[in-house]
């Protein structure tokens, strides 16, 4: 428990100098919804065959170690499983294809089937998130997406400010982290046993974290606004933040985006003609 | 006798994941009972874990680490000994009155409500804060020096036998930090400290042994005065000297062979009396 904060390690940007760490954030993310977008429709299994491949190729042009990446799916497989049990248990088939019913709880093939579909679903939209952050960094994560939403500020949303509020809540993670960590450390020092007693024990045993990491945020929120201010941020008539760095759009990125739309077409395409 | 013992100890964050760093190296050393003993060194030393360990908060990854001559079995007992004042510990605060952050560490321990009364006065007293005037006062309202007197009697009030401290003078203003170690040389009657430092300053005075730690192992250990012999090497470690020592170390270049173990500025005026004075010196009119 102590540690919990250092063991963390998801969507931790790892700068191995791979290909996928150097290709323009734009296109990184332009692809990542495209992928999002067509795990969510497909439901054939012989469509994300293709996409598996299409994901192991990416893995191996990462060149992330592969028994890392499958580490950060551990925390997760157990709430998976229940989800997995529950859409069975709950799909409601006709009765003719039920093996097993009780109440409204019943066993169907259609349902394990659909609870499978959706089961690896999840594992590819995990994996395809996880996997984009680790080949990118934060600040070109941000700039990245604030290329993409750019178009929304000639129609007057704040995308300028929209992008500061969530670079800051993600410059804020590590620090509540560490900040986590230290409080946990020094009330476990004054005998706190954060690994025992039941379950409404161990939440009231939270208010000692809780109290002093709320007030601390709100002094270093107080305290970055004022700095920011002090710096000249703000939202005036003719404001434009300018960026030191250009982005890049070279065959490498015109390959890539190429590769992956034809590879989600593909899918579509075959999620279309295929029975299951 | 030996309180703590390690041997070879190392520690790994983040084991096993591109993000792993070493904080213990091989560390050996030990630590007697009953001492004030300081653990000085640069960032990235492994102070801090070093004592995140001897609090029984982390286990070490490989090495021997022993508490009273034994291994550690029951990490409860060893941090019922073993009281650990953080950095800025103020930042630990969490109930609104002073009297109910004092007691919160009593009441963990199921005692009873006279008993935990007794320890949070005893505790207030102890850091010179009036028990009658400051239980009820609320926690926000204090200056960050009471504050963090508050956070110390919350440590002192668990009754340590041995109580370590992180830095405890960060951030503090000159007059904040003087009490404070004043503070510390009061209980250092007590019981036993350990002194976590990124300056000799702090602790030359304060400490019965000095350990210079750097890169999680340590290189070497002795009394404050054999350390400030070795003012050089401390000084190439980034570490901070006390004055009299820094300005010993700067004399050498009129004085080669000035001794740099002084503990304050009338010994270093001594040893300036008695050193030999320099050829190029006696040749001027």
């Amino acid at each position: 428990m102590i540690q919990i904060t250092r063991n963390i390690t998801f969507g931790q940007y790892i700068n191995n100098g791979s290909l996928l760490t150097r290709i323009d954030p734009r296109t990184k993310l332009f692809c990542f919804i495209v992928l999002t977008i067509v795990v969510s429709i497909i439901h054939s299994f012989l469509a994300f065959a293709l996409c598996l491949l299409l994901c192991l190729w990416m893995h191996r042009l990462s060149r992330l170690s592969t028994a890392y990446v499958l580490r950060g799916f551990k925390p997760f497989l157990g709430f998976l499983a229940f989800i997995f049990v529950l859409q069975t248990l709950f799909y409601s088939a006709p009765a003719q294809h039920v093996f097993w019913r009780w109440g409204i709880l019943s066993l169907s093939g259609e349902g394990l089937l659909y609870s499978a579909t959706i089961l690896v679903r999840v594992f590819f939209l995990y994996y395809l998130a996880s996997l984009l952050l680790f080949v990118t960094s934060m600040v070109d994560f941000t700039d990245g997406l604030e290329a993409l939403l750019s178009p929304f500020q000639k129609i007057g949303l704040p995308v300028n400010a929209f992008i500061m509020v969530f670079v800051v809540a993600l410059k804020f993670i590590p620090l509540t982290l560490a900040e986590i960590e230290r409080l946990v450390k020094a009330q476990a020092a004054r005998g706190v046993r954060f690994d025992q007693g039941n379950f409404l024990q161990r939440t009231r045993k939270l208010a000692p974290l809780l109290v002093p990491l709320f007030l601390n945020s709100f002094k270093r929120a107080e305290a970055l606004s004022t700095a920011m201010e002090a710096r000249c941020y703000g939202m005036h008539r003719g404001w434009r933040r300018s960026k030191r760095r250009q982005f890049s759009f070279t065959r490498v990125e015109a390959i890539t985006l190429i590769v992956v739309c034809l590879a989600g077409v593909l899918a579509l395409v075959i999620n279309g003609f295929a029975p299951v | 006798m030996t309180l703590f013992t390690l041997h070879n100890v190392s520690y790994t964050y983040l084991e096993g994941t591109p993000f792993a760093t070493e904080a213990l190296h091989r560390l050996s050393l030990s630590i007697e009972s009953g001492q004030t003993t300081a653990l000085v060194g640069p960032t990235k030393a492994g102070k801090s874990t070093l004592l995140d360990l001897l609090a029984g908060l982390i286990q070490p990854g490989e090495g021997t680490f022993l508490f009273e001559g034994s291994p550690v079995t029951d990490i409860e007992r060893l941090r019922a000994k073993v009281g650990i004042v953080f950095q800025s510990p103020e930042a630990q605060i969490f109930e609104e009155t002073v009297g109910k952050d004092v007691s919160f560490g009593p009441l963990q321990k199921n005692i009873s409500v006279a008993e935990s009364r007794r320890l949070v006065q005893e505790s207030l007293e102890a850091v010179g804060l009036p028990y009658e005037d400051f239980r009820t006062r609320y926690t926000y309202a204090l200056s960050g020096g009471q504050k963090r007197r508050v956070a110390i009697a919350g440590v002192l009030a668990m009754q340590p036998d041995v109580l370590l401290f992180d830095e405890p003078t960060a951030g503090l203003d000159p007059r904040g930090r003087r009490e404070l170690l004043e503070l510390i040389a009061t209980l250092k009657h007590r019981m036993t400290i350990i002194y976590a430092s990124s300056s000799l300053a702090d602790v030359a005075e304060l400490a019965d042994t000095i350990h210079i730690l750097d890169q999680g192992q340590c290189l070497f250990s002795g009394s404050p005065r054999d350390i400030l012999a070795r003012a050089e090497e401390i000084a190439a470690l980034d570490i901070a000297l006390p004055e009299a020592a820094q300005i010993a170390l700067d004399m050498r270049s009129v004085f080669p062979d000035l001794r740099t173990d002084v503990a304050n500025l009338a010994e270093l005026e001594d040893v300036l009396l008695s050193a030999s004075i320099p050829d190029r010196m006696e040749t001027q009119p």
